[in-house]
């Protein structure tokens, strides 16, 4: 028999519930610990979220002018886009002055023109009369000249000799001016007591190039 | 089980109530003013790279606005908001006075009306050496005023003297719009 056997029941029972008692204390303590803790934390986090706001807004008040002289640049932007492609519509895009001086400058004084014809040629192919080249059914565009066009240049002349008309041809092929030189006749003829060759031959300016408001309009 | 004592009840109960009103006057505002704060935040962080995206591009905008500005030129002289007839007809026949053409011809066809834009098509006609006609197709094509030839022909003499007839087809175009105050700058 062992002395722990004296005490009686009362006491034994009085030490498990005192025992109890500290295990609810400390839950209960911890519980209120947990939720004092939690409440900190989340209100440190909480003015810490207001304090990087006012940072945010004083940051956007200022980055306010810029983002409204940014909207005022883009629409300026805007706006000048659609004059710029109103101007591409309706300008030549070719220098024709500088089109006639390399004309002039390619043929050898052995070569006179009769006429010199440039005319504008809807890029398809189909070729336009003259002073008629608008598009039609498009709300505004019967307006604008046909946007989708190069320049066609048909020249009648004389040569001395049918080995200048030939100069000339190479010269035009040669020349980044012009493109697809197509001779259409060149016969020999007299004039006065001389013979001559006379011809006639087609080509384009070569610097076409799609209006960048093509999609646009079609 | 273990039975609980009455003054453990009591105790127990305010727990509860502390954790109820922890719940309802603790835990459900902060959570709230934290995710409206953080909702905020995140806002406020999309606006900053928007202007900061902004900011970065101005730059480039406002190179290309000058570009575009270069390339545009005097709008207003280019395709001005009248007819102005009187100005071209009195420029092209200075020019064709510089240039000492004989011959000449500036003849307005009927206009053609659009929504923004209309037109007015010309026939233009005069006789001069290559020099002179070269130079007064320079002329034209430097005027401020955007005149887009459709066709230009050129006729030399019979006799082959050096003259040349040039005999153009060209068009001019004038605003059909209410001027505003910025068109009018």
């Amino acid at each position: 028999m062992r002395e722990i056997d004296f005490i009686p029941d009362s006491y034994r029972t009085e030490k498990v519930k005192h025992r109890n008692y500290r295990r609810q204390y400390l839950i209960i303590s911890g519980v209120i610990v947990v939720m004092l803790a939690w409440s900190f934390i989340t209100g440190v986090n909480v003015s810490k979220a207001k304090a990087q706001v006012r940072n945010e807004m004083d940051f956007a008040q200022m980055g306010s002018n810029v983002v409204v002289e940014f909207s005022k640049l883009n629409s300026e932007y805007e706006k000048l886009s659609e004059i710029h492609t109103k101007i591409q519509r309706i300008s030549n895009r070719v220098v024709l002055s500088d089109v006639v001086a390399e004309l002039s400058y390619l043929s050898n004084c052995n070569v006179v023109f009769d006429s010199i014809n440039i005319e504008t040629e809807d890029f398809i192919g189909k070729s336009q009369r003259r002073g008629r080249s608008f598009v039609k059914n498009i709300n505004d565009e019967n307006v604008y000249p046909c946007s989708q066009f190069r320049y066609r240049v048909l020249l009648n002349g004389i040569a001395k000799e049918s080995s200048d008309v030939a100069d000339l041809i190479k010269n035009l092929e040669e020349s980044q001016y012009f493109d697809h030189v197509i001779p259409g006749f060149a016969r020999n003829r007299e004039l006065g007591s001389e013979q001559i060759s006379e011809f006639e031959l087609s080509c384009y300016v070569a610097n076409y190039r799609k209006c960048e408001s093509q999609e646009e309009i079609e | 089980m273990i039975g609980f004592e009455k003054k453990q009840l009591v105790i127990f109960s305010g727990i509860a109530v502390v954790a109820v009103l922890f719940a309802m006057l603790g835990y459900y505002p902060l959570t709230r003013a934290l995710n409206k704060s953080r909702g905020q935040e995140k806002q406020f962080k999309s606006m900053r790279d928007q202007t900061y995206c902004d900011a970065m591009g101005m730059s480039n905008l406002a190179k290309k606005n000058e570009e575009l500005k270069n390339e545009v030129g005097n709008y207003n002289s280019k395709i001005p908001l009248e007819r102005e007839f009187a100005t071209f007809w009195n420029e092209m026949t200075r020019i064709m006075n510089t240039r000492e053409l004989s011959e000449r011809l500036v003849e307005p066809l009927s206009e053609v009306e659009g929504k923004t834009l209309n037109c007015i098509p010309l026939n233009i006609e005069c006789r001069g050496r290559l020099s002179q006609l070269h130079g007064f197709l320079r002329d034209i094509e430097a005027m401020e005023r955007i005149v887009r030839f459709e066709a230009i022909r050129f006729e030399n003499d019979k006799d082959y003297s050096g003259d040349l007839k040039l005999i153009a087809t060209a068009k001019i175009f004038y605003r059909n719009e209410i001027p505003t105050i910025a068109s009018d700058k």
